[in-house]
């Protein structure tokens, strides 16, 4: 997504309106983004509205001409990192099924997992996110899905 | 199955959030949130009456001394908890560690590479990234890890090791024109890599858990452990032999138990335990440790074609896994 320079300028230099026109768009993935990884829509609620609050606050550490999506993410990633995943009461039974598993992983498995095959995110796009390349992003990718392949009752069986 | 089913499972798992009616309005009134606390203090009681205006005033001189006492409170901490739990110059060998293991981690993401038989230029990528892999054990070897690291130090070592070994492979592939045993080389490599970028992320990572954050880690990587079908059909008395029939079986049981194990240990390191659970978490590295060995020994038992040594092996792991079970349980309960 490309952003036009103007408003990134206004945005740094103070004007709140400029920023909010810049997030706006990319607010429904990162929402996204965080039912994903924390299972509850109001966790979710909160999550995007701090992640959002804090890229305010650091907006002057955005580098100019980079894209805003994967720079955003990752402060909602980091902000889904924080605190335990919420289970209803039918995630406690002792057969544990894809979702069970998913949500054991660690959270950086769980992370590629999630921006890679609920939001259609490309290698290329994941590595921004996570601030690695996009080959090691897909090596990434690949571990997270052999985890899953072993977990029990689950999985992913050819 | 491929990425298309894996996408269509991983949605129905996780289930389509709704993007909720209003949200950009929400997150644009708690961006102004702050804005409008920031002008109350300049505006003071505009509409309140005097006796508001000193209550207010009191509540925030009280909440300014207990910021001031809290702040001190926690110096004096974490200046008794740097006394007391990190010898001289231990946390700055953790730092430098890290550090080391970062800057290898982000030369070795420039060195990645994806080619096959028939790619011109293949094995000089290759033999560059091999370069980097071997500066990489030459600063293990060079270094002396902090004991919280010992473990997954000698992980990444091996997983160096067999990653170069698969480089070698897939050159040898590559030259002979083999496309099937490039593959599988390049299979190979790709897991080394991924396992060594997976434990040095939890070392570069590293940070103290809480009680609750840590139990829960241990809880579940119990549960992996517990529900693995193929760990348990490894150490069921009943199970394959792994004798040479069963062999395939067998490597895919080994593989099995040791993602698990190992994934456990950058689990404890990723998030190391806390204060009070600490003998416990020794007690169960110690174990992860003992059962890595044991696999160590099973695999070379395996391809020595060695049955006794493997059945030792395997006994020691079925003795190192039921000590994990009841470390964990005593972390982290049934």
């Amino acid at each position: 997504m490309s952003f036009a320079p103007p408003l990134v300028q206004e945005a740094t230099g103070g004007d709140q309106h400029a920023f909010v026109l810049l997030v706006e768009p990319l607010l429904p993935a990162a929402y996204r983004l965080a039912v994903g990884m924390l299972r509850s829509e109001s966790d979710a609620e909160d999550a995007v509205q701090e992640a959002v609050l804090k890229a305010w606050r650091h907006f002057s550490r955005f580098r100019r001409g980079s894209d805003l999506k994967p720079w955003l993410f990752t402060i909602v990633a980091n902000e889904c990192s924080r605190g335990p995943i919420r289970w209803t009461p039918s995630d406690e039974s002792s057969t544990m099924d894809l979702r069970r598993a998913l949500y054991a992983l660690p959270h950086d498995q769980r992370l590629v997992l999630i921006l890679r095959y609920y939001l259609d995110l490309s290698y290329e796009d994941i590595g921004q996110t996570l601030g690695i390349s996009a080959k090691a992003a897909k090596s990434r990718t690949y571990r997270a899905v052999d985890r899953l392949r072993l977990s029990p009752e689950v999985l992913l069986d050819e | 199955m491929n990425e298309a089913q894996i996408r269509e499972r991983l949605r129905q798992a996780v289930g389509e959030g709704r993007y909720p009616a209003g949200f950009s309005s929400r997150v644009e009134a708690r961006l102004r949130q702050p804005a409008l606390d920031q002008d109350v203090p300049t505006n003071p009681g505009r509409n309140q009456s005097p006796w508001l205006v000193g209550l207010r005033l009191t509540l925030s001189l009280v909440a300014a001394l207990l910021v001031v006492l809290v702040l001190a409170a926690l110096l004096v901490g974490v200046y008794a908890w740097r006394i007391h739990s990190e010898p001289a110059g231990r946390y700055t060998a953790i730092k430098q560690y890290q550090e080391m293991l970062r800057a290898d981690q982000q030369t070795l993401d420039g060195a990645m590479y994806d080619c096959s038989v028939g790619d011109a230029g293949c094995p000089s990528v290759v033999a560059g990234q091999s370069a980097v892999l071997r500066q990489w054990l030459a600063d293990l070897n060079g270094s002396q890890p902090p004991a919280r690291f010992l473990a997954l130090d000698a992980l990444m070592r091996r997983h160096l090791a067999l990653a170069l070994s698969a480089n070698n492979d897939f050159v040898i592939a590559y030259e002979e024109n083999d496309p099937d045993r490039a593959n599988t080389a390049y299979n190979a490599h790709n897991w080394e890599i991924n396992t060594l970028e997976h434990e040095a992320g939890a070392i570069i990572t590293s940070s103290q858990g809480s009680m609750v954050s840590y139990s829960s880690a241990v809880r579940l990587d119990r549960e992996f452990l517990r529900g693995c079908g193929l760990c348990q059909s490894l150490v069921n008395p009943d199970g394959v032999s792994c004798q040479s029939s069963q062999r395939q079986t067998c490597v895919d049981e080994l593989f099995a138990v040791r993602l698990q194990v190992e994934t456990f240990q950058s689990d404890l390191v990723f998030g190391y335990a806390p204060d009070a659970l600490a003998a416990k978490d020794q007690l169960l590295q110690a174990h992860l440790v003992a059962a890595d060995a044991a696999l160590n020994a099973m695999e070379s038992a395996l391809s020595a074609g060695n049955q006794v040594g493997f059945q030792t092996g395997l006994d020691a792991l079925r003795q190192a896994l039921t000590q994990i079970d009841l470390d964990a349980t005593s972390i982290a309960g049934r």
